[in-house]
């Protein structure tokens, strides 16, 4: 069975490559970017089934990558992960296609079920 | 503006109440003044003016009778005066003494002139050679007489008025003629003065008035209603020689009277018109008590309408300043809440990326651990891993509520009921309350209708008030909640008897930071809470004693504000 790649866009580099080891323990194939422009560009390039996405992000915000990719009909499903900074754009997020909220300081297990759910409601 | 200014600080150095009474004081003095003054002086230039009104109108027609009644009397006299004239130039001396001819002149002219009472002629001697009329005069020598002598020199003889045989008032007019250059005589006649009465009565005047007329030594001419008949002296000095009708005032018993006064050149005699000034002033006085009374009301009106038009102005701007006051205290602990707000999210942002990191590598240790065989201490090992979470979670739940309190939450409204709102929080708490035994009373309003508001919010609320109440009562303490109805919103009361807080704790409990708990508190459970209170469109409030007990009552709307629902 092939394994669920899943691209990470987060600036924060220890937590990203723990957080990428940590799902790969579980068996996923992960990948990491550390700003928003790189991370569009390998998200467009290639193919992955879930994209974590960090909102706070040099160069291009998390909520522009996320408008980019959704332009370029990519419904890659993303999870958006934020400190609990509630704005009134969330709400916009929420409006697109297979977007899902986890907040940080990361619960695993939280992330691992809502990864399964926007992967069924993929399908 | 200075001197405004000078009235206003004049003693407003004080504070709070008195300063407000200061200013009524002394807005009132300076309305009192600006309107009085004004008023006072009306009613004092009225109150004078009435007087020479008054004057002029009792004594202008007055005068101008009493000038008609002089051009009535020096007319009347003069043409006494002319007819004598008449006779003794149309008739010769010898005509003249001729008893036969000098009947029949008589006799003519009291046809004419009724007050034609005698006639009579007399020679250069003075005798009286010829006469008609009611006395026995003829033959008698006046020689001596005064008038005689008066007349020989003046030519015309006006008389004052005497009293004749008969005790009737009479005047003589007697006028010289010639024979010839060298033989003068005399011809005379006597008039009853009652018709000069007669022109005074023709005045028309008031009954209280008196009119008469006296020679220019103050004797009588004609009667007189006050100072009895024609030959008694008037009671008071003459006034000033006076051609044109003036006034002048008398005293008389006590009594005051005003004169109206003309002096006639022929025959010199001067015209008098008394009026008592009781009379007049009882009038003038009346008009006076008017002015005085109007006076009077006019002030006691003034003083009642500025007082009370001052105490509601300054009571109303002293309720202005108060709002005013209360709301730049809230706007300051607003913003203070707002910067330390943003000071707050600044800070919970900041730790929130190392606190990440920490969990990730923790939770990755956990992870190789669980894969590696048992080795000694593994589940110590894994169970310290395990604490560490624990605490990073309980970091997350603090940076979370700063974060909250910081920015405006998402509020999702519905129809919630208060009091199984309540029941769904003491159930977090039961297990404490029991284990503390701590008595929950609930007086719960039947009916309580539902209100629209934030479920997740409300629970909040709720539950830190429980939290502070539980941690205030001793074990075996007591909480009653109540809910009901206050003027349309929904009232919750969280009553507690535990320790209770001072004055000065009460004024600082809904700060951020604040707390009574050393180590413990955030200290920002109340001030989230109130101010998660206000966002829906409520009010809290707390009563305290010190070793008694605290309550808390939280108003809610039955519906959130406006402003609530932009947010959604």
């Amino acid at each position: 069975m092939e394994k669920t790649k899943l691209l990470i866009i987060d600036d924060e580099e220890e937590f990203a490559k723990t957080l990428a080891e940590r799902l790969e323990l579980r068996g996923y194939e992960t990948e990491i970017c550390f700003d928003g422009k790189t991370g569009l560009e390998k998200a467009i390039k290639e193919k992955f089934d879930v994209i974590i996405l960090d909102l706070k992000l040099p160069m291009l915000s998390g909520a522009e990558v996320l408008k980019r990719i959704r332009k370029h009909n990519l419904d890659t499903p993303i999870i958006l992960l934020t400190g609990y900074d509630i704005s009134n754009e969330f709400n916009e997020f929420l409006k697109f296609q297979s977007v899902k909220f986890v907040f940080k300081p990361v619960d695993i297990k939280e992330l691992l079920k809502k990864i399964k759910e926007v992967l069924k409601s993929h399908e | 503006m200075g001197i405004f200014e000078k009235l206003f600080s004049f003693k407003i150095d004080e504070t709070g109440s008195n300063r407000y009474k200061a200013i009524k004081r002394n807005l009132s003095i300076l309305m009192i003044s600006v309107t009085f003054i004004p008023f006072f002086l009306m009613a004092l230039i009225n109150y004078f003016q009435q007087r020479t009104i008054f004057k002029k109108e009792i004594f202008l027609p007055l005068q101008s009778i009493a000038n008609k009644a002089k051009h009535s009397l020096e007319l009347f006299i003069h043409q006494r005066v002319a007819t004598v004239n008449f006779i003794a130039k149309a008739y010769s001396y010898n005509d003249l003494i001729d008893s036969q001819k000098l009947i029949k002149i008589f006799k003519v002219i009291t046809e004419e002139f009724k007050e034609f009472v005698d006639i009579g002629v007399l020679n250069e001697k003075g005798i009286q050679v010829n006469y008609i009329g009611p006395y026995n005069l003829k033959g008698k020598d006046y020689s001596q007489h005064q008038w005689f002598k008066e007349v020989m020199v003046n030519r015309v003889y006006i008389s004052d008025v005497f009293l004749g045989y008969r005790r009737f008032p009479h005047m003589v007019i007697a006028v010289k003629n010639y024979l010839d250059s060298e033989h003068p005589w005399v011809l005379r006649v006597t008039i009853d003065t009652a018709c000069l009465n007669d022109i005074i009565l023709s005045m028309g005047l008031s009954p209280e008035t008196d009119a008469f007329l006296v020679n220019y030594a103050g004797i009588l001419q004609t009667p007189s209603k006050f100072y009895g008949k024609e030959l008694n002296k008037i009671p008071f000095s003459m006034p000033p020689l006076s051609y044109q009708p003036s006034i002048t005032s008398i005293t008389y018993k006590y009594k005051k009277f005003f004169v109206v006064y003309v002096y006639l050149k022929n025959p010199k005699f001067v015209l008098m018109i008394v009026k008592p000034a009781s009379f007049i002033l009882k009038k003038y006085t009346i008009l006076r008590s008017e002015i005085i009374i109007m006076f009077i009301l006019g002030t006691g009106f003034i003083l009642f309408v500025v007082i009370r038009l001052t105490a509601f102005t300054v009571d109303k701007i002293k309720e202005a300043d108060e709002k005013r006051e209360k709301a730049l205290k809230e706007l300051e602990h607003h913003q203070k809440l707002s910067s330390l707000g943003r000071l707050a999210a600044g800070v919970a942002h900041e730790i929130n990326n190392p606190l990440a990191i920490i969990n990730e590598k923790a939770g990755l240790i956990a992870d190789i651990l669980e894969t590696e065989e048992s080795f000694p201490r593994k589940e110590k090992v894994l169970s310290l891993i395990n604490s560490i979470e624990k605490s990073i979670q309980r970091c997350k739940r603090i940076t979370s509520r700063l974060l909250g309190f910081a920015k405006r939450m998402d509020v999702q409204i519905e129809k919630i009921s208060v009091n199984d709102l309540i029941k769904e929080v003491l159930e977090f708490l039961e297990n404490e309350a029991t284990y503390r035994n701590i008595e929950i009373q609930l007086d719960l309003a039947k009916d309580l209708p539902l209100i629209e508001s934030d479920k997740g919010q409300l629970q909040q609320v709720f539950l830190n008030i429980l939290n502070n109440s539980f941690d205030a009562v001793d074990d075996g303490g007591k909480i009653l909640i109540s809910t009901y109805q206050e003027n349309d919103q929904i009232a919750i009361s969280i009553a507690d008897n535990g320790c209770g807080m001072d004055e000065e704790t009460l004024k600082h409990i809904f700060e951020p930071f604040f707390t009574t708990k050393k180590h413990k508190g955030t200290g920002l459970g109340l001030s989230i809470t109130y101010g998660i209170v206000k966002r829906l469109g409520g009010e809290i409030k707390v009563n305290s004693r010190l070793n008694e007990g605290t309550t808390f009552i939280v108003y809610l709307p039955k519906k959130p504000p406006a402003l609530t629902k932009e947010l959604l």
